[in-house]
């Protein structure tokens, strides 16, 4: 899969920039503050309908315009689509190939996308939240339908709290929306660890690409949704747990046990890496969950796209060329945004875009050439 | 203070109406004032007649002109079998398949912690009523969302002890959809409730 062309109309704090894309390895490559983000939320946004930053309304639409609009040419097994997403202050038009789509469905099966930003490292060292956050994306990703059942169980799960806040709970309606948290979290559970065990194996293969040999880290979901291979019994687990909870939940009026509180551990040399990872460990970990989701996204069949946000100073030199080695290997398109490209060290020279952001507009210059054994050349672009 | 306007008041009003923006409404205004007097008439006096005279069923808590309502005095209906719905207007679309008989129960909206509203809130207490008067089965035709399904949970955990059926109707594919057309989360529902052969 592969987005041929990107452009956007005032979108963020740019006019117009047109990028183009049609090459594998897509490098947007400027200043800071110059909009090669913006462009790489631009994807984003095509492939998940979110932004991974600010997203009301009157920061995504320039100042003064009346709409924002971004405009994706997709290549795809089904050949060239054209992806159209428009917001106004508060509505929003899709459309795909001109017409205009009202259900989510055929959208998200367009485009799929994984994204890593310098802020993931938090799934690593922050909070459970960021950890099934995580979890629940890359299910979401795997089958767009996940998403539907994490709103569900949210929903679900705000009325239980509403309910337990009213003076006296109908013991009747508290059963009813239990119920209904047993029958969704056992789904949930059961994605989540499907996700899982489709991540092993690529994650513990992609950290030892990045890191080189070591021992191989571990994932392991802890809290009622462990090991959830079989809904009935997890359904089972998880309404035993809220039987002997009742009592509590109902004194501190909240409820207090669910899939909505289980954490994704990562073992690193045998140790919690929540904890115990330095910062420089947190970033290859994180790194090495993206790629196993695209590994894992390639085994389904999918070729998704992989976003990586200022690849900077991420890793150190030799991680990094070995990252960069392991891109030019993924079954799909490669977006990377970084203030320096000699930071990524060698690049394949063939099938690159190297694009530079300036000002919010986007020029393509010619792609990297390297004189045979001599350094990486980048031929100077002009804007 | 300058003298109301008559037409910006219309427009004003009229912009109040679900789904009625403010150039819709001017729209209707406009459109009004080319009309002979007796179209606005006909509409302002249907308009006053509809608060004034309708009233809501004592049985079924349905909108009706006259209680109980013409469904309630209906002798032909079959009572053993209540549909129990969230609107006045879902009636409606079950009516027109024609291939009910039985009762209605109006519920008056669906359990919502999260907006205050509870059993006592919606007609339960006068659905649980109805049932002593031979009721066999009671069809739950809520909306398929998450305050729809538990409110459908709820029912039939206070209804089946009474030793009556307690059905959902059925979600899924519409009929006239292709499979490959249908969208994800019909499929998704259908799956989960296929039926045995």
């Amino acid at each position: 899969m592969r987005l041929r062309g990107l452009t956007v109309t005032d979108w963020r704090n740019a006019a117009r920039a047109e990028v183009d894309a049609d090459a594998r390895l897509v490098v947007l490559h400027g200043e800071n503050a110059q909009g090669k983000t913006n462009l790489l939320e631009a994807v984003w946004l095509l492939a998940t309908l979110r932004s991974f930053r600010e997203g009301r309304a009157s920061r995504l639409i320039r100042e003064g315009a009346a709409e924002a609009r971004i405009t994706g040419e997709l290549l795809g097994q089904d050949g060239p689509r054209r992806l159209e997403w428009r917001r106004q202050p508060d509505s929003r038009e899709l459309r795909i190939d001109g017409q205009l789509i009202h259900q989510l469905g055929p959208w998200f099966a367009q485009l799929r996308a994984v994204l890593f930003c310098p802020e993931h490292t938090q799934i690593v060292r922050g909070d459970p939240e960021a950890r099934r956050a995580f979890l629940d994306r890359a299910a979401f990703t795997a089958r767009p339908a996940h998403l539907e059942l994490v709103t569900d169980y949210g929903r679900v799960l705000k009325q239980k709290a509403a309910l337990l806040r009213e003076r006296r709970a109908d013991p009747d309606q508290l059963a009813t929306w239990d119920a209904e948290l047993v029958r969704l979290g056992a789904k949930l559970a059961v994605r989540r660890q499907q996700v899982l065990d489709e991540l092993e194996g690529p994650f513990a293969e992609a950290h030892g690409a990045i890191v080189g040999a070591g021992p191989a880290p571990r994932l392991e979901l802890r809290g009622v949704g462990a090991a959830a291979r079989d809904e009935a019994e997890v359904a089972g687990r998880f309404a035993e747990l809220l039987a002997r909870a009742a009592p509590e939940e109902r004194r501190r009026a909240q409820p207090l046990c669910g899939p909505h509180r289980d954490d994704l551990l990562l073992h690193l040399e045998g140790r919690d890496a929540r904890r115990f990872a330095s910062q420089g460990q947190a970033r290859a970990l994180v790194l090495a969950l993206k790629l196993a989701e695209v590994e894992a996204a390639r085994r389904r069949g999918q070729r998704p796209l992989f976003l990586l946000d200022d690849l900077t100073s991420e890793l150190d030199r030799g991680r990094m060329e070995r990252l960069v080695r392991r891109l030019d290997t993924l079954p799909g398109q490669v977006w990377i945004t970084t203030t320096d490209p000699a930071w990524l060290g060698p690049l394949p020279g063939e099938d690159t875009a190297l694009v530079r952001v300036s000002g919010g507009v986007a020029t393509r210059g010619p792609a990297p050439s390297r004189p045979s054994g001599g350094p990486l050349v980048y031929e100077p672009t002009s804007a | 203070m300058s003298q109301p306007d008559p037409l910006r008041r219309c427009i004003v009003q009229l912009s109040r109406l679900p789904g009625v923006g403010e150039r819709t409404a001017a729209r209707y205004a406009y459109w009004l004032l080319r009309q002979p007097p007796a179209v606005a008439e006909e509409l302002g006096q249907a308009i006053l007649t509809l608060s004034a005279s309708m009233t809501r069923c004592s049985v079924c808590c349905d909108v009706a002109a006259q209680d109980p309502c013409r469904r309630c005095a209906d002798p032909d209906r079959d009572d053993g079998l209540i549909c129990v719905v969230e609107r006045p207007q879902d009636i409606t679309a079950i009516e027109r398949s024609g291939e009910f008989r039985g009762r209605f129960h109006v519920l008056d909206g669906a359990i919502s912690p999260m907006e205050g509203v509870g059993p006592d809130q919606l007609t339960v207490r006068q659905l649980l009523a109805r049932l002593s008067g031979g009721a066999r089965e009671v069809l739950v035709a809520t909306d398929p969302d998450v305050e729809g399904d538990a409110t459908a949970l709820y029912l039939a955990r206070l209804i089946k002890p009474l030793g009556l059926r307690v059905t959902r109707l059925a979600h899924g594919i519409a009929v006239g959809t292709e499979l490959e057309y249908a969208d994800r989360s019909s499929v998704a529902r259908a799956l989960e409730h296929r039926r045995e052969l």
